[in-house]
C-alpha cells in the first residue's frame, strides 16, 4: 500500500504546476483550466487524507468540492461566453480599459 | 507502487500539457487525461464512488463544457505576446521552489493512524457509504450545496440576457415599464416604438 | 447500517432562512410583477430577516451537530450583512433614473449572495464555510459584470478569475488542515491541535497559509489586492457598494473564525498576517493619496481598511471578535452611505472626478452635507463611529503586544485624512465648477439621513451598543 505522503507530494506537485500555468497563460479559459487542475490537486489530498484517517467525511467534502467545481464551472464559462463572443481572442489582455 | 508511479507520471505529464499547450483545445483534452488518472488513483485509494463521479462529472459533463466553450469562441490561436515578459521564468520558478517546498511538507506528514485499520473504515468509499455520511453528520453541507447550484443556474441565464448599458429605446420606454420585469425591454420596446 | 438521525433546527436558522426565501420568490415573481414591487419584496424580507436575528438575539442556538451557530457574533454579523443589503436595494431604485436599470435578476442574485454570507458568518464547519464562501462569490462575480460596457465586463472577468484562483488556494488549505487534524469542525481543529497526539504541525502551518491568501484575496489585503481598484471602479456602483462592506464584512467573519477559533494554537501565521496588514495599510492609504476618481479613491480606502480589520484578527478572539463586528458594522453605515452618495451624484458607473465636487455644499446641502459626515467618520474624527471603531481594534491589538502595527495603524489613518479632508474641502471652499445630476429619490435621501444619523449615534454612545457586543464574548 503506497503511503500518503506520495499521494500529497504528487498533489502539492499538480497544484504548483497549476498555479505556475494560471500565472504564465493569456487565454482565460486556459487560466480556468488551470484553476481546475488546482481544485482537481486539492481533491486528490482530500482523498488521500480521508483514507489515512479512516474516515468518510473527507471523501463527502471532496464530492461537495465536485458539485462547486461544476457551479463555479456554469459562472465562469457564462461570463466567458457572454465577454468574448464579441472579441476576437480570449486573451486577456484586450480587456484593459482600466488603469490607474 | 509501480501503479502509483505510473499514474503519477501520467498525471503530471497531463498537468504540464495543460498548461505549455498553445491551443486550448490540447490544453483542455490533456487535462481530461489528468482528470482520468486521478479518478483510478481514487480507486486505489479507496474511493469508488468519487471516482465514478469524477469521470462521470467532471472529465465527462464539466470539460464537455469546457471544449464546448473553446469550439464556440474558435479559440484555434492565442495570439499576442504577453506583456509582461519576464513573469514566465519567474513564475517558473517560483513555482518550483513551492513544489519542492509543498513536497518536502508532504513528506512531514506523520500517519496518525495504522493504515490497513484506516483504510479498512472506509468501506471500500462506496456510495453506500458516502451517502450514509452525506445524509447523518454532512446533511448542512449538502443541504447548502443547493443554494450553490441555484445561484449557478441562475446567474448563468442572467448573464446572457444582459442589458447594454444607455440604451436609447429603454430610456423613453422606462416610463411605462411593462408589469413583468423578465421581459426583454431592449429587444421588444424598439419594435413597439417602430410600430 | 445504523442510521443516526440528523440534528436539524430550522428554528436557529430563521433569518438565512427568510432571506433565502425572498430570493426564491425574487426569483419566479419577476415573471408576474414590476422592479419596484421585487425591489419592495427583497427589502421587507430583509427587515423580517433583520427583525429575526433580533428575536433570536442571545439565545445561542445550533443546528446540524453545531455545524451552525446562531450565537451572538453569527447574529451580530447577520445584522450588519442584512444592513448592508438593504443600503444596496434601496440605492439601487435611483439607478433606474439614470437609464441604467438593474435586470430584474439583480434582487434574485443579490439576496442569494446575502444568504451565502449569512452561512459564512454563521458556519462552524470548514465544508459550510467554503460553501457559503463561494455562494457569496459566484452572487458577486455575476453582479460585477451585469453590464454590457466595457469596463463592468473586464471588472466581472478579473473579479472571476482571481477569485477562482483564491477558492483553489482556500480549499487546498482546507485539505492540509483536515490532513492534519482530521476534522472540519472549528472547534474540533482546535481541540485536535492541543491534543498530545497533535503530530503534524507544519502541515497544519502550510494550510493555515493556504487560507490566510485566500481569504486574503477576498477582504483585499495587500499584496492580493490588485484586483480591487478595478473591480470596485468597473462594476455598477451599486454593486461595488455591496462588495465594499457585505462581502467584506462577511469575509472577514470567516477570517476571525477560521484563525480566532480553528487556528489559533496553530503556529506560523501570525507572522505572513502581521506583515500583510502593514503592506494593506500602506499600500491602500498611500494609492487612496494619488486617485482623482471618488470611486477609485473608495476602493483603495476600502483596501486600507482591510488592513485596520485585520488588526482584530490578530488580537484574541475575545477582544477581536466584538471590535472587528463594532467597526464593521460602523464601516457598512459609512462606506455604503459614501457610496450611496457617489450613486446619485453619477451620471453612470464610472463613479465622479473628486475635482468635480467643488460647490457641492451650497447646490445640494444635503447631499454635501452627509458626504462630510461619511468622509470624517471613515477617516476617524471623534466623535463619530470611525473614531470609537478604530479605538476599539487599536486597543485590542495592542493589549495583544502588537504595539508596532497599531503605531503604524495610526499614522497611516493620519496619512488618510488628506485625501478624505479633499473632497469636503472642495465641496464647501470652492466655487462650483460643474454641474453634477441629482437622481436621489426619498427613499435615499431618508437612508443618508439614517445612515448618517447611525454614525454619529455609534460614535455618541458606544457603551449602548458596545455593550450588547460584549456578549460576543464566549
Amino acid at each position: 500500500m503506497v503511503e500518503t505522503q506520495y499521494y500529497i507530494a504528487l498533489a502539492a506537485i499538480l497544484f504548483s504546476i497549476g498555479a505556475v500555468g494560471f500565472l504564465t497563460r493569456r487565454s482565460a479559459i486556459q487560466m480556468f483550466l488551470c484553476v481546475e487542475l488546482m481544485l482537481n490537486a486539492a481533491n486528490l489530498a482530500l482523498v488521500a487524507f480521508s483514507r489515512a484517517w479512516g474516515d468518510l467525511l473527507a471523501q463527502s467534502a471532496v464530492f461537495i468540492i465536485l458539485t462547486l467545481a461544476a457551479a463555479e464551472v456554469a459562472i465562469g464559462l457564462g461570463i466567458i461566453v457572454a465577454i468574448f463572443k464579441k472579441r476576437p481572442t480570449t486573451n486577456v489582455d484586450v480587456l484593459s480599459s482600466l488603469k490607474g | 507502487m509501480v501503479v502509483f508511479v505510473i499514474l503519477a507520471v501520467l498525471a503530471i505529464a497531463g498537468a504540464i500539457g495543460t498548461i505549455s499547450f498553445k491551443s486550448g483545445i490540447y490544453s483542455a483534452l490533456s487535462l481530461v487525461g489528468t482528470l482520468l488518472t486521478l479518478a483510478m488513483m481514487y480507486v486505489t485509494l479507496h474511493a469508488q464512488f468519487l471516482a465514478s463521479v469524477q469521470v462521470m462529472v467532471y472529465a465527462g459533463a464539466i470539460m464537455v463544457l469546457f471544449l464546448f466553450v473553446i469550439m464556440l469562441l474558435n479559440e484555434s490561436q492565442m495570439s499576442g505576446a504577453d506583456p509582461l515578459p519576464w513573469v514566465q521564468p519567474v513564475a517558473i520558478a517560483g513555482g518550483i521552489v513551492l513544489a519542492a517546498a509543498l513536497a518536502f511538507t508532504a513528506f512531514q506528514f506523520k500517519a496518525p493512524k495504522n493504515l490497513e485499520t484506516a483504510t479498512a473504515a472506509l468501506q471500500g468509499g462506496t456510495p453506500g457509504a458516502i451517502g450514509e455520511t452525506l445524509f447523518t453528520k454532512f446533511l448542512l453541507p449538502f443541504e447548502a450545496v443547493s443554494i450553490l447550484l441555484l445561484i449557478a443556474a441562475i446567474g448563468a441565464v442572467s448573464l446572457v440576457h444582459r442589458q447594454p448599458a444607455h440604451n436609447e429605446a429603454l430610456e423613453t420606454t422606462s416610463e411605462h415599464a411593462t408589469d413583468n420585469a423578465y421581459s426583454d425591454e431592449t429587444s421588444s420596446n424598439p419594435a413597439k416604438v417602430v410600430a | 447500517m445504523n442510521f443516526v438521525a440528523p440534528d436539524v433546527n430550522y428554528y436557529s436558522m430563521l433569518p438565512f432562512i427568510t432571506v433565502l426565501l425572498t430570493a426564491v420568490f425574487a426569483t419566479i415573481l419577476p415573471f408576474y410583477v414590476s422592479r419596484k414591487a421585487i425591489a419592495g419584496l427583497s427589502a421587507v424580507g430583509l427587515l423580517v430577516a433583520l427583525a429575526a436575528s433580533i428575536g433570536l438575539w442571545n439565545t445561542n442556538l445550533s443546528s446540524f451537530y453545531g455545524a451552525y451557530r446562531s450565537d451572538n457574533f453569527a447574529l451580530g454579523f447577520g445584522i450588519v450583512l442584512i444592513v448592508g443589503a438593504l443600503i444596496a436595494v434601496i440605492s439601487s431604485v435611483d439607478v433606474a433614473k439614470r437609464g441604467g436599470t438593474m435586470q430584474a435578476e439583480f434582487f434574485a442574485i443579490l439576496l442569494y449572495a446575502v444568504s451565502g454570507t449569512m452561512l459564512l458568518a454563521s458556519a462552524h464547519d470548514l465544508i459550510v464555510l467554503l460553501i457559503g464562501f463561494e455562494v457569496m462569490s459566484l452572487g458577486v462575480y455575476v453582479l460585477s459584470s451585469f453590464q454590457e460596457t466595457a469596463k463592468s465586463e473586464e471588472a466581472g472577468m478579473k473579479y472571476f478569475l482571481l477569485g477562482g484562483f483564491a477558492s483553489a488556494i482556500l480549499i487546498f488549505g482546507i485539505a492540509l488542515v483536515f490532513g492534519a487534524t482530521g476534522k472540519f469542525g472549528l472547534e474540533a481543529i482546535n481541540t485536535a491541535v492541543l491534543s498530545p497526539e497533535f503530530k503534524n504541525s507544519s502541515i497544519a502551518a502550510v494550510g493555515a497559509l493556504f487560507i490566510l491568501i485566500g481569504f486574503g484575496f477576498k477582504v483585499a489585503m495587500a499584496p492580493f489586492h490588485q484586483w480591487t481598484p478595478d473591480v470596485y471602479t468597473g462594476a455598477p456602483t451599486v454593486v461595488t457598494q455591496f462588495m465594499s462592506v457585505a462581502v467584506k464584512a462577511a469575509a472577514f467573519a470567516g477570517f476571525l473564525h477560521i484563525f480566532g477559533l480553528a487556528l489559533q494554537n496553530v503556529s506560523g501565521w501570525q507572522t505572513p498576517l502581521q506583515f500583510l496588514i502593514a503592506l494593506t495599510l500602506m499600500i491602500g492609504n498611500l494609492a487612496a493619496l494619488r486617485q482623482s476618481n471618488l470611486k477609485r479613491m473608495l476602493a483603495y480606502s476600502s483596501v486600507a481598511h482591510a488592513g485596520y480589520v485585520g488588526l482584530a484578527v490578530l488580537a484574541s478572539p475575545s477582544q477581536g471578535f466584538s471590535s472587528a463586528l463594532y467597526y464593521l458594522g460602523i464601516y457598512t453605515l459609512m462606506n455604503a452611505g459614501a457610496f450611496a452618495v457617489l450613486n446619485v451624484l453619477s451620471k453612470d458607473d464610472d463613479g465622479l472626478e473628486i475635482e468635480s465636487l467643488a460647490g457641492l455644499g451650497s447646490s445640494k446641502p444635503l447631499l454635501a452635507a452627509t458626504l462630510t459626515f461619511f468622509l470624517l467618520s471613515l477617516a476617524g474624527i471623534p466623535p463619530l463611529g470611525g473614531f470609537i471603531g478604530k479605538y476599539l481594534i487599536f486597543s485590542a491589538a495592542a493589549s495583544s503586544g502588537y504595539y508596532g502595527l497599531v503605531i503604524l495603524a495610526a499614522l497611516t489613518s493620519a496619512v488618510s485624512l488628506a485625501y478624505y479632508l479633499r473632497p469636503i474641502g472642495l465641496m464647501y471652499f470652492r466655487p462650483r465648477v460643474t454641474v453634477l445630476p441629482d437622481f436621489s429619490g426619498r427613499s435615499t435621501r431618508v437612508l443618508l439621513v439614517v445612515c448618517a444619523a447611525g454614525v454619529l449615534i455609534l460614535g455618541l454612545v458606544p457603551n449602548a451598543v458596545y455593550g450588547l457586543l460584549e456578549l460576543v464574548k464566549k
